[in-house]
């Protein structure tokens, strides 16, 4: 019996306000650009919760009514929650709703959406840690199962989380590591002995999130019925599908005029047609189905750009030392034992800081490519640098005032 | 089998004998130009005897008899001046006694060449008249009217952008007389296109953006001397190249250093560039207290000019209007990170530079800085302004020249 594991991705970062070398020293909230413009982080999280959160809470709200079978998994970051907290509680009190019927499974991150995996063991458990509470606190759940941030993914994250006790680890479904085999089915990494590696189809994902709206596309217009009908021809060569995907795909990447909540609304109808088909959750798939592979990822594999790598965060000279600058402060930081300065350091580890900071594509001239609040990668990478120039100000006169 | 365009094109002034960028475009158009083909005869004020442009059939108003260079510089000078101000032009002219045959005035001058081009043109076979820039448009108009040929004018600077939104009226008149004779326009940017379109009433289905390219270039290692001390006592180096006009925006660098200095007091702000604001600049200099940290170099051309530039960790273009500035393009391909005013066509092919209001000099001061203290911002900036100035080649602006030809050959 073939499964769906619809998993949506939650998050808004804390940007960075336009900070100048003259603001260091001068301000310790480096979060609250006010005004019309693309950092003014509460004025973007209300305008997403408007096109893109409520509507799409409501409509699954709606589906787990019409469906008794339908179910599905969230990830949400600890900073977006923060927001929602903060600014639109509304989208909490949804959430706990949709968590109460019990077909609904929270994941577990980190809570700042950072990229500590990569830096700091140390303080990618306490994120992880504090995410964990953050769920239990807000949705009374406990996550059993862990998606890294942007997807970031190898067999070391594997054993990591393996021993942090989760049940299933998520993972980008990237060609040269299937090897030619299907991404429908349970993996598991070769050094890992209990955790179970799912990974994404990405193109039944990226029809919906990527190609829904797009004219040109030749499967355009797309409906639940056409998509329900490749999902079912999976059926006899793989067991579980795995749509993994944003949440703003429906109302912001998606706009509504494009369709894609009527579409949402219809396919787990269309799906459920197939007397054979059902959905599961992300860690109830890893408990039915057997794992059939050894998924192996020495190096980072990632859901972002064609390269799939870590280059989106990690790629020119700016970015390595933005990283390197702000995880050079965790001794400092943790020394001080000042909870505002331990908060705004982690809001300072969001990816999204370093994606900002991407060039990648500047080489192409195709200099939109990459969406940013800012006008320049150069801008970004300033913005972020007076930041950090400031929290060390912070530290030193925190650290001085103890002595 | 296209037909190979000829083109009579009208230029003021080509190296080594020009006062700034115009020459270094019209010779880098032509040469890009005559590799694709085209047939050039151009026609200017005054020609060097040893000058070498062999790719295409050059004349000149006045022919150097002699190698003497300092005679040749003064002709040069005088002739080849188009950024000089008429009062400037008068000045040089006064200076110089026994040049004054070529005409009292820069109009005059003007003048004689509408003469001398229009009676050229009889034994030159041309499909269409390409004019740079206003000292040559009333030339084009007269050979337009007589021959009925097409005319293209290629707008390099427009009287706005040179006299800071304050233009000579005579000036101006040329511009918009030639601006709608011609049956299409070439700007350098798209800045210089809305310039075009909004301060003189051009269509803009008639203007048609072709930014300059910059010749490819080895960075050279060695560094100015006295640059090199500074370098080894750990200065950092910011550096402006253009004239000390009011197009070029001088006291905003001067501001900004002023600024910068009160974070980084080991840096060094060089001036590479002559004009009339000169001494305006090092009044300033020494009324903001910082004249030790701003060195005034003159006018670099060359070897001098590529060294000043590989010792500089920043090129600022701080212009308030700039229709192009090739000088970014050449400060990057010597490995400087770019900081270029957001009034400049230069912006639109560097994604590898910060861009700034030119009069935000918190902007800039902050962008320096930041720049001046992170290794990993100059590298990135630098390797990507590199790879910018290596894609902007005459080639592609000389494809791009020859389809706005190819609307008007039949």
């Amino acid at each position: 019996m073939p499964s769906i594991c619809f998993y949506f991705q939650i998050h808004q970062p804390y940007r960075v306000k336009k900070m100048r070398i003259f603001d260091v020293g001068g301000t310790d909230d480096y979060f609250d650009e006010q005004g019309d413009t693309l950092r003014n982080n509460r004025a973007i999280a209300e305008k997403v919760a408007r096109k893109s959160y409520i509507p799409m809470l409501r409509t699954l709200r709606d589906l787990l009514v019409q469906h008794p079978e339908f179910k599905f998994t969230f990830s949400i970051s600890g900073v977006a929650l923060q927001q929602f907290e903060a600014w639109i509680p509304e989208i909490i009190t949804m959430l706990r709703d949709l968590a109460l019927t019990g077909r609904v499974e929270f994941l577990n991150e980190t809570s700042h959406h950072s990229l500590s995996f990569l830096y700091s063991p140390k303080e990618f458990r306490k994120q992880v840690e504090a995410h964990r509470n953050h769920i239990e606190r807000l949705f009374g759940v406990t996550p059993t199962s862990f998606r890294n941030t942007e997807l970031i993914y190898n067999n070391a994250l594997a054993k990591e989380v393996e021993d942090l006790g989760f049940t299933a680890v998520l993972a980008e479904g990237w060609d040269p590591l299937l090897g030619g085999r299907t991404p429908n089915q349970a993996y598991r990494a070769p050094n890992a002995s209990r955790i179970v590696t799912l990974v994404k189809n990405y193109r039944l994902s990226d029809d919906i999130a990527f190609r829904f709206g797009n004219r040109d596309w030749a499967s355009w217009p797309l409906t639940a019925e056409k998509f329900a009908h490749w999902v079912h021809s999976v059926a006899g060569s793989g067991e579980l599908i795995n749509l993994f995907m944003d949440f703003e795909t429906f109302g912001e990447h998606q706009w509504e005029d494009t369709g894609i909540f009527e579409f949402m609304r219809a396919l787990p109808g269309e799906i459920l047609k197939h007397p054979d088909f059902d959905f599961v959750t992300v860690t109830e798939a890893a408990q039915r189905y057997p794992v059939r592979g050894i998924y192996d990822a020495h190096a980072p594999v990632t859901w972002a750009d064609t390269e799939r790598d870590l280059t989106a965060w990690m790629g020119n000279p700016m970015q390595l030392e933005a990283l390197r600058s702000v995880y050079s402060l965790e001794d400092a930081v943790l020394e001080s034992g000042d909870q505002k300065i331990l908060e705004d350091w982690r809001k300072l580890q969001t990816s999204d800081h370093f994606y900002y900071m991407c060039t990648k594509y500047f080489a192409d001239g195709d200099v939109h490519k990459y969406f940013s609040p800012y006008e320049t990668p150069y801008e970004a990478f300033v913005a972020y640098n007076n930041a950090l120039a400031d929290l060390r100000t912070r530290l030193h006169a925190h650290l001085r005032n103890k002595d | 089998m296209p037909r190979v365009p000829k083109i009579l094109m009208l230029g003021w002034e080509l190296p080594p004998h020009n006062s700034g960028g115009l020459g270094v475009a019209c010779e880098g158009l032509s040469r890009g130009l005559a590799e694709q083909g085209a047939q050039i005869t151009f026609l200017l004020p005054f020609y060097g005897k040893d000058d070498t442009h062999g790719y295409m059939d050059v004349h000149a108003m006045v022919n150097a008899q002699t190698t003497d260079i300092e005679t040749l510089k003064s002709y040069a000078r005088l002739l080849a001046s188009p950024y000089m101000s008429e009062l400037e032009y008068a000045e040089l002219l006064e200076r110089t006694p026994g040049l004054s045959l070529y005409g009292a005035s820069l109009f005059q001058l003007v003048e004689l060449f509408v003469d001398y081009a229009d009676r050229m043109s009889h034994s030159v076979d041309f499909d269409i008249i390409h004019a740079h820039d206003w000292l040559t448009y009333l030339a084009g108009i007269r050979i337009k009217e007589r021959t009925g040929k097409p005319l293209i004018v290629h707008v390099h600077a427009t009287e706005y952008d040179r006299t800071g939104d304050n233009p000579n009226p005579k000036i101006r008149d040329i511009e918009l007389k030639g601006l709608h004779a011609a049956d299409a326009v070439i700007t350098v940017s798209g800045h210089t296109k809305r310039i075009v379109e909004s301060r003189y009433g051009i269509p803009a289905n008639k203007i048609y953006v072709v930014h300059n390219g910059v010749l490819p270039v080895v960075p050279v290692k060695r560094l100015p001397p006295g640059i090199g001390l500074l370098r080894a006592q750990g200065n950092n180096i910011v550096l402006f190249v253009g004239r000390l006009t009011i197009q070029k925006g001088p006291e905003y660098f001067i501001k900004t250093a002023k600024r910068v200095l009160e974070y980084l007091p080991k840096t060094i702000f060089l001036v590479s560039g002559s004009g009339d604001m000169e001494h305006q600049m090092m009044d300033l200099a020494a009324s903001l207290g910082i004249s030790s940290n701003v060195i005034f170099m003159g006018f670099l051309r060359g070897g001098e000019l590529s060294e000043t530039y590989g010792s500089a960790d920043i090129y600022i273009m701080p212009s308030v209007s700039e229709p192009f500035g090739i000088t970014a393009l050449e400060a990057a391909q010597h490995g400087a990170a770019l900081l270029i005013s957001k009034q400049s066509g230069a912006k639109e092919v560097i994604g590898g530079a910060m861009h700034a209001d030119f009069w935000d000099i918190d902007e800039m001061a902050n962008s320096v800085i930041a720049i001046l203290q992170s290794p990993g911002l100059r590298r990135t900036m630098r390797e990507h302004a590199r790879d910018d100035a290596a894609r902007a080649t005459w080639d592609l602006a000389a494809e791009k020249t020859t389809d706005v030809y190819k609307l008007f050959l039949k």
